[in-house]
């Protein structure tokens, strides 16, 4: 089929091809009257309009208050428009609205796969760190934005991900408190979803140290650190904003949790911004991790649950 | 076009119809899902992100957004053209791609869910609603492009994997596709069964219309069908009405309006009964309430009072209607304005009356004529005759004679007038009675051989051997039409003879069909007047009455009476030849049995006669009797030959025993031939009978001179003849019974004589003449009487005497015959003493009219003689209680 044959219904234009045309009135011409109702399969898709259309004119002849005629006059009527302005105006409009519906998506489809602000972790566990590494064991964390609705795709990806490591990670996951607010602003239902996945440690970051210290800057940001707490990847585990799905960042880390070895060590992250976009919330890691090993690990951790 | 060829087009039609309301439903089913969609789609996003958050601040998520404007864009154009163009391709192709973006949209706005996919399938299984597989192609090539699209460039959002090639692309439209297909396959169906019903539609318009078009010609014809019952009804000059099951009218045309004064709404219901009239009303409605309940028939004629006042008489009929399980629906009645007619009715009853008062005042006049005139004229017949019987003087003897027949013939033609006046008024009935032929036909012959013999004719009668003589009928109304004929012919004849013939003409189990013929050798009847005989008042012609006389009633009496008795009546003439008068009548066979007891033939039997007649058929009449006696008969119809045969009978020592001869005749008379056989001695042993006309009997010396052993008239009785034989040969063989039937037993006024004996009579008779005339006649007969005046002097006359007879006249003073009568019978009762014999009583009455006779009887008499009073009668009527 032609796509001009489309674009021709569109218009209510019965463009059939000249073979199909004889074609049917030739197995027409040997069918009676009532086998006329019944094509051939061959010709089936074209008949009926040929047919109509010749209905349609002794219909016209015959029985001009016929309800068919009426029928037939409007699509004839829609044929003669297509020269008309209101044809035109349809077709602008359908062009128009289609464009106007594609951009839309277009646009949807790019705030998606637009990754946030990249963090830099410190290359090193730090040791300021609240969180604790166990010995011989990987260490992956991710850090939520509590009220981010993007982050629940990356705890499903994180869930799924945990599945298949079989125990050789282990997982935490930072609910970030900034400061002022209370823990009822991190008990969100993400926070509940993720202390429902086992072999999570769900920690509840008071105004942001643990974050701040891994240097996180969006909500679904993960790091891996390997047993020797070397950075081993850091970036996100979902494919776009919200969007679970297999993807780079969690191919890559149930590569490292079955083989050791990341396909990728560093991957965009899409959510929500951590921290609002004018303050100066996350300092230069070096300050940090400075500021880490001057405070002590014990002093950096807020509570574990 | 031909009727497949209409009913091709007008399926079509319905197809397409079909097609496009499916079309334009489909359309407002989508505008309503994908508005739905919209809303769900922003409340879908409200719920599952509804904020972006960045640190502590927050704004709302373009997901939000992009479902209010995003999906707010895809569902705007095809809401507006399913709201402004529904039904057009442009507007199900729009939605359908509308649908796939909606799909594209929620799967991304659920971020990425595989269940989201389901929508996909879905809307295409929903898209398929239209029917139309353009639709799905449009639908599917949407996903499929969006597939390819994101395929490329954003795989996971698809398929769930970052990185696929355009393979993992095909099979996904490949699955689409494989729904594609089943949905096709299903519209294909849908499709087929849409033409299916549209052209069942089709056909069945066509029958709609062909029956339509059916009703409407039965429409049109029944619409023309009770207009023309509308107008036959509203001009009708009859009231017509109809009724429900009830009794109350539901319909009535003008007529019954205009004849009542009720308007239409006034008689309906059981408004019609306030015309009835007061006098009818009671009647008129019992009637109808049970007509109307029995579902029966209703026809009345009753009066009705209009608005105006006036009576009016109607004839009104109903009939009863039913459905065909017999249920009863109604009444369907007429209402004639019968007035003129009642009227009439009224008038012709009063003209009736009249009439019926003039018929009456007519027979009271026809008997007082008839008594007045016969009371007179039996004492003229009765005087005449016995004047004729003195010695007279040759004038005046010829006076007398035509004073007699004068008489007689005034009396006949009273008796015809009478006779004819009865029939005109059916007041003449039949008897059916037993009666013995023979005697009925000897009885008239005897009547009218006087009259024969005095102009000089034979009077024979002979019947056919093997005619039945025991009959049941009216004996007297055929010896009435007989005496007519019989006395016709001797009128019209001057010589030769009249012969009655009877035969049998056929028979049945029940009926015997008798004909009898007169014939005579007479003037005979022109060919011209033939056909105007029997009509009443006619005769042959003019001269005929001036010369013979007569009323012309006689053949047009008997016409009427043979006709009466089932029988017919004719003629036959050749003028101057004679004439043949005939009828036949139809008798039934008697119903008593006959007692005859048969006379001894013996003494008689093989007895050698010789009939010595000139007249073949007189001879003829006794070879038939001798023969049926067994005796041997010879004829000879001259005294010459007469002699031969008798001489050469006893020369052959077979003499004649007895030899009948008859007194007239030409050359040499039988008197003159019994002296001449007396004169032979050869012949001497031959008993000779004689032959005479009645009246001219012979007396006992000229008998015994001429050895005339007896003296018979002719007409001869078969009876008497036996008897006559019997006893000359020296044994009397009388039967020992007559035959039961005829009450007119055979006697002749000769030998009432013979028979008559100390006979107590008493004769009761007012008028004196005819107490003369009938005294005179007893006398003659050999009898005596006492008498009495009135029915009173008759009562005192049986305290001192026994009276054997009593001749009763019916009207005296004082008391009347019919009145003595019964007191005699109710004293005989009172008596009831079996050594007083009962007293014979025999009406003499001038009363000559129907019913007379049967009055007679009633009153206890036992015989009726009409006057005038004819001896011959008297004899019989005497001999008969003998």
């Amino acid at each position: 089929m032609r796509p001009c044959f489309y674009l021709c219904e569109l218009s209510d234009r019965t463009l059939i091809p000249r073979w199909a045309l004889s074609l049917a009135r030739a197995q027409k011409s040997r069918k009676s009257g009532t086998d006329a109702l019944r094509p051939a399969p061959l010709s089936s898709l074209f008949h009926y309009y040929e047919n109509s259309k010749s209905l349609a004119k002794r219909a016209d002849t015959n029985r001009p208050g016929g309800k068919y005629s009426r029928i037939m006059r409007r699509r004839q009527g829609d044929t003669i428009a297509k020269f008309s302005a209101s044809s035109t105006m349809l077709a602008i409009g359908f062009g128009l609205w289609f464009s106007l519906a594609c951009v839309g998506m277009a646009i949807l489809w790019h705030y998606s796969t637009t990754p946030g602000k990249e963090g830099d972790p410190p290359r090193q566990w730090p040791s300021s760190s609240a969180l604790r590494r166990e010995p011989g064991t990987s260490t992956i964390v991710m850090f939520v934005h509590p009220k981010c609705p993007c982050s629940r795709a990356s705890l499903e990806e994180l869930s799924g991900l945990l599945a298949h490591s079989a125990g050789r990670l282990l997982a935490y996951v930072v609910f970030l408190r900034p400061p002022g607010e209370n823990d009822s602003w991190t008990h969100t239902d993400l926070w509940y979803s993720a202390s429902k996945l086992p072999d999570v440690r769900v920690v509840n970051d008071i105004e942001g140290r643990e974050t701040r210290l891994f240097h996180a800057a969006v909500s679904g940001a993960t790091v891996v650190y390997d047993a020797s707490g070397k950075l081993t990847f850091h970036g996100g585990i979902t494919g776009a904003r919200g969007h679970s799905g297999d993807n780079p960042g969690r191919s890559a880390v149930e590569s490292y949790a079955r083989s050791g070895t990341a396909t990728l060590t560093r991957t965009p992250v899409f959510g929500c911004p951590l921290f609002d976009p004018n303050s100066q919330a996350l300092p230069p890691r070096a300050a940090t991790e400075r500021r880490a090993s001057e405070c002590g690990d014990n002093q950096s951790v807020s509570r574990l649950r | 076009m031909t009727s497949s060829d209409s009913i091709d087009e007008r399926a079509h039609e319905h197809f397409a119809a079909q097609q496009d309301s499916i079309y334009r439903h489909t359309d407002w089913l989508f505008a309503r899902l994908l508005v739905f969609q919209w809303l769900a789609g922003i409340a879908a996003a409200q719920w599952i992100a509804p904020l972006a958050w960045a640190g502590t601040t927050s704004e709302i998520h373009p997901h939000v957004w992009a479902a209010i404007f995003l999906g707010g864009v895809i569902c705007s154009f095809p809401v507006f053209l399913a709201w402004k163009m529904p039904g057009r391709a442009l507007t199900r192709h729009t939605i359908a791609v509308g649908q796939m973006f909606t799909s594209a949209l929620f799967i991304h706005l659920t971020g990425g869910r595989i269940e989201t996919h389901f929508h996909v399938f879905g809307s295409l299984a929903f898209l398929a609603f239209y029917r139309d597989w353009r639709v799905l192609v449009t639908g599917s090539v949407v996903v499929v492009a969006d597939h390819l699209l994101r395929g490329a460039f954003w795989p996971e959002s698809v398929f769930g994997v970052h990185a696929v090639g355009v393979e993992r692309a095909l099979e996904h439209g490949g699955w689409v596709l494989f729904e594609d297909i089943f949905l096709v396959l299903s519209i294909r169906q849908s499709l087929r069964e849409m033409r299916h019903v549209a052209r069942h539609q089709a056909e069945l318009e066509t029958l709609n219309t062909a029956i339509e078009s059916k009703v409407a010609i039965r429409t049109a014809e029944l619409g023309a069908s009770e207009e023309r019952f509308r107008q036959l009804s509203a001009t009708a000059p009859i009231g017509i009405y109809q009724t429900d099951s009830g009794g109350n009218c539901i319909y009535t045309n003008h007529c019954w309006t205009e004849l009542s004064g009720l308007s239409l709404e006034q008689s309906l219901g059981d408004g019609w009964k306030q015309a009835l009239h007061a006098g009818d009303r009671e009647n008129v409605l019992r009637q109808w309430q049970l007509a109307a309940q029995a579902g029966q028939d209703f026809e009345s004629e009753y009066r009705v009072t209009t608005t105006s006042g006036e009576l009016r008489w109607v004839h009104a009929r109903a009939k009863a209607i039913f459905t065909e399980q017999g249920q009863l629906v109604g009444h369907v009645g007429t209402v004639e304005d019968v007035t003129e007619r009642k009227r009439a009715e009224i008038d012709l009853a009063e003209a009736r009356d009249t009439a019926l008062e003039s018929t009456r005042l007519k027979s009271e006049f026809l008997a007082n004529m008839s008594h007045e005139i016969r009371t007179p004229m039996n004492a003229i017949i009765g005087m005449t005759n016995l004047l004729l019987d003195t010695t007279l003087a040759p004038e005046q003897a010829e006076f007398a004679r035509t004073v007699s027949f004068s008489a007689e013939s005034l009396l006949t033609i009273l008796n015809d007038i009478l006779d004819f006046s009865k029939i005109e008024a059916g007041k003449l009935s039949f008897e059916q009675e037993d009666f013995d032929l023979r005697e009925t036909i000897e009885d008239t012959l005897e009547l009218l051989a006087e009259n024969a013999h005095a102009k000089g004719l034979e009077l024979v009668g002979l019947l056919q051997p093997g005619t039945s003589t025991h009959l049941r009928g009216d004996a007297g109304r055929i010896r009435q039409v007989l005496t007519n004929l019989v006395s016709n012919a001797i009128k019209f004849t001057e010589t030769g003879e009249v012969v009655v013939r009877v035969s049998e003409e056929f028979r049945d189990a029940s009926h015997i069909t008798i004909r009898f013929e007169v014939c005579d050798t007479g003037i005979g009847i022109a060919p011209e007047s033939q056909a105007q005989l029997f009509q009443a008042f006619t005769q042959a012609d003019g001269s005929t009455t001036r010369k013979y006389g007569g009323t012309g009633l006689g053949l047009a009496i008997c016409k009427r009476l043979v006709e009466m008795m089932q029988g017919d009546i004719g003629m036959e003439s050749e003028p101057g030849h004679g004439s043949k008068f005939w009828f036949s009548i139809r008798l039934a066979r008697p119903v008593a049995p006959i007692t005859v007891t048969q006379p001894r033939f013996d003494s008689v039997a093989n007895v050698n006669v010789l009939v010595v007649d000139d007249n073949a058929t007189n001879g003829l009449v006794l070879h038939y009797q001798l023969a049926g006696w067994n005796m041997r008969d010879d004829h000879a119809s001259s005294a010459e030959d007469a002699l031969d045969m008798l001489r050469a009978a006893a020369a052959s020592g077979d003499p004649y025993h007895v030899a009948i001869l008859d007194m007239q005749m030409p050359g040499i008379n039988g008197l003159t031939l019994a002296r001449a056989m007396r004169s032979d001695p050869t012949l001497a042993g031959t008993k000779k009978i004689i032959l005479t006309s009645l009246g001219s009997r012979l007396d006992a010396h000229t008998m015994q001179e001429a050895g005339i052993s007896e003296c018979l008239s002719k007409p001869v009785r078969e009876a008497r003849l036996l008897n006559c034989l019997t006893r000359i040969l020296g044994s009397r063989c009388l039967p020992q019974q007559t035959p039961s039937v005829g009450k007119w037993a055979s006697t002749t006024p000769a030998s009432a004589a013979l028979l008559s004996g100390p006979l107590r009579i008493l004769l009761a008779e007012d008028n004196p003449v005819n107490q003369k005339v009938v005294l005179l006649q007893l006398k003659k007969l050999g009898y005596y009487a006492h008498t009495a005046a009135n029915g009173a002097e008759v009562l005192s006359a049986l305290e001192g005497t026994h009276y054997d007879l009593i001749l009763m006249d019916c009207q005296m003073p004082e008391m009347e015959g019919y009145e003595a009568s019964r007191r005699i019978r109710e004293r005989e009762r009172n008596l009831n003493s079996p050594q007083t014999p009962r007293i014979h009583i025999v009406a003499l009455t001038a009363n000559a009219l129907e019913g007379d006779r049967e009055k007679c009887l009633a009153a206890g008499m036992d015989d009726y003689l009409s006057k005038p009073i004819r001896i011959e009668e008297l004899a019989a009527s005497l001999a008969r209680f003998r």
